[in-house]
């Protein structure tokens, strides 16, 4: 454990190593600014109110995303699991939906809804054919002969649901988790930068870049990472484990 | 009383392995089916416990639901042992008598001690007790083992057998086992039906 620390504090160390050479050499901080001046105006904006408030909405947004996405894909998947038909009929609108440019959903959103709404739905819409995916994906193979158990001795069916079912597809809605996770961030990002919403991150990336102002971009760039790391490591300790349930 | 199997038919794709048999299986007695393998011993303890429905005929006088020790584990990999002895009492004991019951049921199977394991953490002759255990602290009136003592070495299948016949003696259980070795057979056992001779598949492997 204590090896894996001073491992992982080890790359970060060299690639911020890396980071500083590059800046050195190229010396240019509307191109490539350092690790210190990144730093400097991470300091500077995180003193200021709208930081705090862009941090909040947008955590909210991805949130909101992730949240909306998770339930509509489990009880799809349920739904798709029991009744054929509706796995059939879902099936073009996942795979459309899986293919279409992240830019496409953000451009319709931005004529359908108002700022607020367009990175929420873009964020559902991304994540939804994960979670649907992986949910259905993990109710196909839940072992048939443990069902078999419950339905000789009688096991009531929600106690089978929760004690069998559940279990079997957790490890594929912790991978659809995981993975939309990197996507809610980026596609809310993304569609903040095109509809900037008053109080978002995505509006502050937007400003850096009308300003050129690179260091604060780095600044925002480097929140974003660590918030969104700091959610992916935060999930992955509160989450039950099978045993749990 | 009796579970009454009647005109069963049961087919496989074109091969029909049992062609209109009948046989009656008297309540509170404890049965064992022999045979070789593959001569339909498991379909028809399936077909019992209703977990096979794909036959014609009629099985009547059957108890559900059952206890059913399957031929493997069949344990819940996620569970601990006592989780996965609790699991099938959900719904048909209260919270504390279940808990008491899979208290006594561990002890009884010799399992104290690792009921806080997983499965995977156990050996197999562990893990064959655990699933034992299961099966029998299960309050139905039909258990069903399919080679229950296989694996187990003579000491444990005698201590297992003990345990079995202290916890059969004091119930009116129907019990139909599936077992290969005669002395089990002997012991254990009033009626014994070689399923071979009901099956056409007598003979193949």
């Amino acid at each position: 454990m204590r090896k894996k620390v001073f491992y992982t504090l080890l790359s970060v160390l060299f690639w911020l190593a890396v980071w500083q050479v590059s800046s050195i050499i190229i010396n240019q901080p509307l191109y490539m600014p350092s690790p210190v001046q990144t730093a400097s105006a991470l300091f500077d904006v995180a003193a200021t109110a709208d930081f705090w408030l862009s941090v909040l909405f947008t955590f909210y947004r991805v949130a909101a995303g992730l949240l909306i996405a998770f339930v509509l894909g489990v009880v799809l998947a349920f739904t798709a699991s029991v009744i054929p038909f509706i796995e059939h009929l879902l099936s073009p609108f996942m795979a459309a939906v899986k293919s279409t440019p992240v830019m496409s959903v953000i451009m319709l959103a931005l004529v359908w809804f108002s700022s607020s709404a367009v990175p929420v739905f873009s964020c559902v819409l991304l994540c939804l054919p994960v979670f649907y995916a992986n949910t259905l994906g993990g109710l196909r193979s839940v072992d048939k002969q443990l069902l078999e158990v419950a339905y000789a001795f009688g096991v009531k069916r929600r106690h089978a649901l929760a004690g069998i079912t559940v279990p079997s597809i957790l490890p594929n809605i912790y991978t659809a988790l995981s993975i939309c996770l990197g996507f809610s961030w980026k596609s809310v990002v993304a569609a903040e930068v095109l509809s900037t919403p008053r109080h978002s991150l995505g509006y502050n990336l937007y400003a850096t870049k009308l300003y050129l102002n690179t260091p604060e971009l780095f600044a925002w760039t480097l929140t974003i990472i660590i918030i969104s790391l700091a959610v992916e490591k935060g999930l992955k300790r509160v989450l039950p484990k099978g045993d749990k349930l | 009383m009796s579970i009454k199997i009647k005109a069963l038919t049961k087919k496989f794709g074109d091969n029909i392995l049992f062609d209109n048999i009948s046989l009656n299986i008297e309540y509170g007695s404890v049965t064992a089916f022999t045979g070789v393998s593959g001569c339909g011993k498991t379909t028809l303890l399936r077909i019992i416990s209703g977990l096979d429905t794909d036959y014609t005929g009629h099985i009547d006088g059957a108890p559900r639901p059952v206890s059913y020790l399957f031929q493997e584990d069949r344990l819940f990999p996620w569970y601990s042992v006592e989780k996965n002895i609790e699991f099938v009492l959900r719904g048909l004991l209260s919270k504390h008598d279940a808990a008491e019951t899979v208290k006594r049921i561990i002890k009884d199977v010799k399992l104290s001690g690792h009921e806080k394991k997983l499965p995977a953490e156990l050996s197999g002759g562990m893990q064959r007790r655990a699933a034992m255990a299961r099966a029998f602290c299960h309050p139905s009136d039909l258990l069903l083992m399919d080679e229950p003592f296989k694996g187990f070495d003579e000491n444990l299948a005698l201590e297992m057998i003990s345990l079995f016949e202290s916890l059969i003696n004091n119930t009116r259980k129907t019990v139909i086992l599936v077992a290969h070795e005669k002395w089990i057979i002997d012991r254990l056992s009033r009626g014994v039906i070689n399923i071979e001779s009901l099956s056409n598949n007598a003979g193949r492997q």
